[in-house]
């Protein structure tokens, strides 16, 4: 188990959204995906979503699985309309300069896997 | 000329939507004012005058023959021949439209040919009617103001809520991805709420979310009832059509209908209804081209699935 603000200084990244408890949010298992069909799947607690597809839907999606906060990769930013969405929503949303491969592993590695 | 300016970045879903679902047929003018071939020029202009039109298609017994534009009416007085019959001087090289295409494919070519008007031909080659770019701007004001209207009415309408129950009835409408997952969301802040557990709730707002984007992707619009008692969420998603042909192949895992813009935005994977079955202790489906499809989940609230 780690905390958002762990995986924050692992990714080198940039916090988009800061929701409450951000850090006190822990995080215990990762999905990386840009299909949110695939995410609605995933019957954990305290997920971290890896993910590229900057979209209503991915941070819908990521409150609706109760997900701990969201990584958006390579960069990418949050258009104003999807920060107003992250702050109705309470979702931590971050962002990293490293591609989902390297993501995923440096996450890998931070989990102890 | 760029009626609708589809070049420059995305177009709204919504309009370009609407593009696609709109047939020419349904934009076109079917008011035909026309004139026969041994009509004199000087007539037709006449008729442009007073019905103040700039093109007058050349027509008998329904057939198309030609098109007399103001352009030919001006090379006429110029030349001369103004008193001549239509047939020697009409414009018979004419693209026409079928009437049965898409609006995108004739906005194409406004765009590809310098012509104001198109006739519309159906498929036993007779005049429809006739297609201008006027037709297509009060079509499509027409039809955002329908669309308005309708978002405008989007609402939820709740029947009975306190502490420990809830029954309300969320109006999603096609593609409206914009408002997508409100009744989950909604659903899921209530239970939050009322204390249930974590798990529990996931699988109400994974089942309640999955049906509500199966709406707003592959159905006409539809609703989303959902009754909350102590022991049990159900949840009856009734749309408005157009059904499924086939429930057993729309059960199995990665079958999907959905399109490549839909797929785009993250949904559409095929993995729909099997998700609100398997986070389900009951699920019921329904489905006919006449009542459109009927899904009702129940998840207990008080005990873990099995397997879940």
């Amino acid at each position: 188990m780690v905390t958002m603000q762990q995986v924050l200084g692992a990714l080198e990244g940039e916090v988009l959204y800061r929701g409450r408890n951000f850090d006190q949010c822990e995080v215990s298992f990762v999905v990386a995906c840009d299909l949110m069909s695939d995410v609605l799947v995933v019957d954990v607690e305290n997920i971290l979503l890896v993910t590229s597809l900057v979209s209503r839907q991915s941070l819908k999606t990521a409150h609706l699985v109760g997900a701990s906060g969201v990584v958006i990769v390579n960069n990418k930013t949050l258009p104003d309309d999807l920060v107003a969405l992250a702050e109705e929503l309470e979702l931590s949303v971050i962002r990293t300069p490293c591609d989902k491969f390297k993501c995923c592993v440096v996450l890998g590695k931070l989990l102890g896997l | 000329m760029d009626i609708v300016a589809l070049g420059s970045g995305n177009p709204p879903l919504l309009i370009l939507e609407l593009l696609i679902r709109l047939k020419v047929r349904e934009v076109m003018s079917t008011h035909l004012i026309t004139a026969t071939r041994r009509d004199t020029l000087r007539r037709i202009q006449n008729i442009m005058k007073e019905m103040r039109i700039t093109g007058v298609p050349i027509v008998e017994h329904r057939r198309l023959f030609g098109l007399v534009s103001i352009d030919d009416i001006i090379n006429a007085l110029e030349n001369g021949t103004i008193e001549e019959p239509a047939e020697k001087h009409m414009s018979t090289h004419m693209v026409v439209l079928d009437e049965n295409m898409p609006l995108s494919l004739a906005i194409s070519y406004f765009r590809k040919f310098s012509f104001g008007r198109f006739p519309v031909l159906n498929k036993d080659n007779e005049i429809t009617g006739i297609l201008t770019s006027r037709d297509i701007n009060v079509a499509l004001l027409h039809e955002l103001t329908l669309e308005l209207d309708r978002m405008e009415t989007r609402t939820v309408t709740d029947l009975k809520t306190d502490d420990l129950h809830m029954f309300k009835v969320y109006h999603v409408g096609k593609y409206d991805f914009e408002n997508a997952g409100k009744a989950s969301t909604d659903i899921k802040r209530f239970l939050k709420n009322r204390g249930v557990a974590a798990s529990i709730i996931r699988r109400v707002a994974v089942a309640a979310y999955e049906l509500e984007m199966n709406q707003v992707v592959h159905s006409d619009g539809g609703t989303i009832t959902c009754r909350i008692e102590p022991a049990y969420t159900e949840i009856i998603a009734q749309d408005t059509g157009p059904g499924i042909d086939n429930v057993d192949e729309a059960m199995k895992e990665g079958i999907t209908t959905a399109n490549e813009w839909i797929q785009s935005m993250g949904f559409g994977a095929g993995m729909g209804l099997p998700n609100a079955k398997r986070v389900a202790n009951e699920f019921h489906i329904e489905s006919s081209r006449e009542e459109g499809t009927k899904v009702r989940v129940l998840i207990r609230l008080n005990e873990q699935k099995e397997g879940g």
